[in-house]
């Protein structure tokens, strides 16, 4: 019994305080909302189809990875492919694959083979 | 509690050739040489084809704290020197900190096991496992023996009214719990001081400080009263104003010969820790002899024996069975203490 | 001390510096990658180096890594290191407001003021400002983080209740892990990689970098390169920095005496500076909307930390950050002990060293003089380029932590969390200082409580403890009473601010 404190206390105490401020942000929101002070339309803009996809892409790069390919090969061909899935047009494919290639074999030949340090896959 | 001796290192082997560092055309040469020489002397061994080829990839010595530390200092010792060697292509530190040094033990074991990465650690590979923070312990990994042999002893704060040992211990004696050890709980830094307080049957207060440069700064700046430190600390930080009380030595050590050991003090307890070289413990034995023979080479070499003089560092190689023999020592004396050191729920 | 100044300032010494600082900010400036992984990669080069040499080319990484992070915490909102964080919040709506030049100029003149200030602690006051920190225990630590802590509740003003809710999530995110106060597990559901919980980088970059990407590539097409740059040289004049002599000052102070005690990082310094900036401020309000000030406070403060981190390592041996442990280590490979006796023993290395930070200040001054008309053109590099590069440089950083893709993986799932608690209108500034802040305030008032017994009330025995105890709850209140008379502060800006 040294450590009176214990590892329990601070993670109660922080899901208590998470439970009071997400009703309280509730509460508030409901309230002005009801008085007209928020505005239905979200000023920030809903989530673009592009943005899950590029999020499914990220997600590809890494699962690829996992699976064992090569930085190098799962770079290029993440970079190669969300440069114009963001900006939605082919046309800038001829600039997006020397880009993709320079920046994944450039990195891992940079960083494998000059600092060795190890990127996924590259073992 | 009995300390088991512990055979220190018999004059180390030579097993290839007295290496003396070359550089360019003739390191590659001398690598052709020596690899014509393993091979020819393992003809008979089945395992010839195999070996013809190791090492010719980089060796990872993975390091699982962050880039700085006593046993990253070890470490690049040895990767500056193996690099020089010639026998790797390259010899890479790779830091992989984290949980009490368990993401980078966890990284050794589960590397592949073909002799291309292998990993330095402290006993702390035992408390680990006591504390129930991983499931393994040094028998899950293939030791290829120990290096940085080091003795360890409890430091106090120079101006201290308490003026040596006795008064320390006589202190810890009549006034149960308040003498304030800062410790990391659940390393051997935690275990050690425990042991002694069992066998001297005295009751000291366990306090949660962090790391080597919390603990001594909160040494230093009266925070806590005493802490594990080892001779190189003594010796490093001696100037700074941290004064060494015992040693859990077995005599007393030529750095600090004014130091007692815990046995001229009447309390039968020894201890000193040393670092682990670790493999996965698949490692074929070709790699395993290999590796042991080249770690063991290293400490041959003049300027790392005056490199680990100037830290305090024991230079000894020591071999792969005393290695064990030392962490089932430190294993059979920390179980006794798992339950007192989890207590503080 | 001439002498340690001539040996920093000869031509072959000065080019492992200049080397250094411009590697440093090359580094500092990407998005992911940062002053610790650089110097850990040098640390091999340094070995065959003269020790001089090695010293100084570390210096020099380390003071420009934490400069050129403000490149990107200012035009493009993702700080490039840990420690610029803060600049964020105000650096950022300054670029964006069509001043990209003179928001860099503000960070990099208030970078440069506060690494001379500390450089001055350093040369003049490094013995007794050590002595003195030693004094700080874990009361006076956990009360010191409860300064900052408060910090959350000021900036979130305006929407205090979503900003409480945003930090408390920052905290609960910190829990995981093994507790180095009992040495146990917690939370890590059987999974061996949640041993070490989550690390400050990949949430940081999650959070802060992987959300905005999913911004960016949510705008409309072709609104990326809105940002026009101002036509005219827009450096902030001596009159800007006159009237902020005060905050610059203070700010300096804060990153120095932070940077000294060990185990608290560079994020804090900037954190507690940037908080005691908006509670003595005129215009606490302007805070998170493009005010100088802030900037002023989070860049000075966390350059101002490097030097006060130099300042244990010299004096005492003891590594101020992680960053320093590996100055330390390269000292020890070259057989030099730093320590009170390094003062005689090798005196002119000590300035020689003193001498280099010095100069890594005014290079990395220079270097970023001469290139910030062209580094704010970052600004306008649509989107569709930056977004890949900028992720392929944070896998790289968070994978090289610890070489796991579990890293990388808590990367994506804090930069998905951020980017919807940013849709939800919560702001993202009060969970990561909550995040940060969680795991030192914890176990320094556990530490302190296991000396106490439990006993909250032997604080009284620390009367500093005491006294930050009263300057959080000034900081608390002062502005609370300030909004009561009308001024009613907005919304954290930075994060919140409309497309």
């Amino acid at each position: 019994m040294f450590d009176p404190v214990g590892s329990a206390a601070l993670p109660i105490a922080c899901a208590i305080t998470l439970l009071l401020l997400g009703a309280g942000v509730l509460v508030q929101t409901r309230l002005q909302r009801h008085s007209g002070q928020l505005p239905e339309v979200a000023t920030r803009g809903n989530t673009r189809l592009a943005t899950i996809a590029l999020l499914a892409l990220m997600i590809a790069y890494l699962l690829a990875m996992h699976l064992g390919i090569r930085f190098s090969l799962a770079t290029t061909g993440f970079v190669a492919l969300a440069i114009p899935l963001i900006c939605q047009r082919l046309s800038v494919l001829p600039l997006a694959i020397p880009i993709a290639f320079i920046l994944g074999f450039g990195s891992e030949w940079l960083f494998t083979s000059v600092f060795f340090v190890d990127l996924p896959g590259t073992r | 509690m009995r300390f088991q001796g512990i055979p220190i290192c018999t004059p180390p082997c030579q097993y290839f050739t007295d290496h003396v560092p070359v550089n360019g055309e003739d390191k590659r040469i001398m690598k052709k040489l020596k690899q014509l020489l393993l091979a020819t002397s393992l003809c008979i061994t089945p395992f010839a084809t195999t070996l013809a080829d190791y090492p010719d990839q980089p060796l990872r010595i993975v390091v699982p704290t962050n880039a700085g530390g006593s046993v990253d200092n070890l470490a690049r010792i040895f990767q500056r020197k193996i690099e020089q060697m010639g026998d790797f292509p390259a010899v890479v530190v790779i830091n992989q900190p984290g949980a009490g040094g368990t993401i980078g033990t966890r990284a050794i074991k589960d590397a592949p096991a073909d002799g291309y990465t292998i990993g330095i650690w402290s006993p702390g590979i035992i408390t680990s496992a006591a504390m129930g923070v991983v499931d393994y312990d040094h028998t899950a990994f293939t030791l290829l023996g120990g290096t940085g042999r080091t003795e360890i002893g409890m430091g106090i704060l120079d101006a201290s009214p308490l003026k040596d040992a006795e008064a320390f211990l006589e202190k810890a004696r009549a006034e149960p719990g308040k003498v304030v050890v800062a410790t990391n709980i659940g390393l051997p830094v935690h275990f050690i001081p425990m042991m002694f307080a069992d066998e001297a049957d005295v009751d000291f207060k366990f306090v949660q400080i962090g790391g080597g440069a919390k603990r001594l700064a909160s040494i230093l700046g009266g925070h806590t009263d005493t802490a594990l430190f080892s001779v190189s600390e003594f010796k490093q930080y001696e100037e700074s104003g941290l004064r060494p009380l015992f040693l859990y030595a077995t005599e007393r050590d030529d750095a600090l010969p004014d130091t007692p050991t815990a046995r001229e003090l009447g309390v039968d307890m020894s201890i000193s820790v040393f670092r682990v070289w670790l493999a996965p413990a698949d490692i074929g034995e070709t790699e395993s002899a290999r590796l042991q023979s080249i770690l063991q080479e290293v400490l041959n070499d003049e300027d790392v024996q005056k490199e680990l003089a100037g830290l305090s560092i024991d230079p000894d190689w020591i071999p792969a069975e005393s290695a064990k023999d030392m962490l089932d020592d430190m294993n059979a004396r920390t179980q006794p203490l798992i339950d007192a050191a989890r207590s503080a729920k | 001390m001439i002498e340690g100044l001539l040996t920093a300032l000869g031509p072959m010494h000065l080019l492992w510096l200049f080397l250094g600082v411009s590697s440093g900010i090359l580094v500092g400036a990407i998005p992911g990658l940062g002053g610790g992984m650089l110097m850990a990669l040098a640390l091999p080069l340094t070995f065959s180096m003269a020790p001089v040499d090695a010293i100084l080319l570390l210096i020099g990484m380390h003071v420009g890594s934490v400069s050129g992070g403000l490149i990107s915490a200012t035009l493009l909102q993702m700080p490039g290191t840990p420690s610029s964080v803060m600049t964020t919040f105000d650096g950022y709506p300054v670029a964006r407001n069509g001043h990209p030049e003179r928001a860099l100029g503000l960070g990099i003149g208030s970078s440069l003021i506060g690494g001379l200030l500390a450089g001055v602690a350093l040369a003049a006051l490094a013995p007794p400002l050590s002595y003195w920190a030693l004094k700080i225990g874990p009361w006076e630590l956990s009360a010191l983080i409860l300064c900052a802590l408060v910090l959350v509740a000021i900036i979130a003003q305006g929407s205090m209740l979503k900003g409480l809710f945003s930090a408390t999530l920052g905290i609960i995110a910190a829990l995981p892990g093994l507790a180095e106060s009992d040495g146990q597990l917690r939370y890590t559901f059987g999974s061996d990689d949640m041993t070490a919980g989550f690390r400050l980088l990949p949430v940081l970059l999650g959070v802060f970098v992987i959300s905005q990407l999913l911004k960016e590539s949510d705008k409309a097409l072709g609104s990326a390169s809105v940002i026009r740059l101002g036509r005219r040289f827009s450096f902030p004049g001596l009159q800007d920095w006159g009237s902020h002599w005060v905050n610059l000052l203070r700010s300096s102070i804060i990153g120095t005496f932070v940077g000294i005690l060990p185990g608290v990082g560079a994020s804090i310094s900037s954190m507690v500076a940037y908080g005691m900036a908006r509670t003595f401020s005129k215009t606490p309000e302007r805070f998170g909307t493009g005010h100088d000030e802030g900037v002023m406070a989070s860049e000075a403060a966390n350059n101002a930390n490097v030097g006060g981190a130099m300042i244990p390592l010299i004096t005492l041996g003891i590594p101020g950050a992680p960053v320093d442990a590996i100055l330390l280590g390269a000292m020890v490979m070259h057989q030099i002990q730093p320590g009170p006796l390094l003062f005689t023993a090798n005196a002119g290395l000590v300035w020689a060293m003193i001498a280099g930070y010095f100069i890594a200040n005014l290079l990395m001054f220079g270097l970023m003089l001469a290139g910030y008309r062209s580094l704010a053109r970052i600004i306008t590099i649509p989107a569709h380029y930056l977004v890949p590069v900028v992720f392929v440089f944070c896998l790289i950083g968070a994978y090289s932590i610890g070489n796991r893709l579990f890293d990388v993986w808590v990367m994506i799932g804090f930069g998905v969390l951020g980017y919807a608690l940013d849709k939800a209108r919560v702001p993202l500034g009060p969970f990561i200082i909550g995040f940060v802040l969680a795991t030192p305030f914890e176990s320094e008032l556990r530490t302190a409580l296991q000396l106490s017994d439990g006993s909250l009330l032997a604080i009284v025995d620390h009367p500093l403890a005491l006294a930050f105890v009263v300057l959080a709850a000034v900081m608390l209140i002062l502005p609370l009473l300030r909004s009561g008379k009308g001024a009613a502060a907005p919304a954290i800006a930075a994060i919140e601010k409309p497309e």
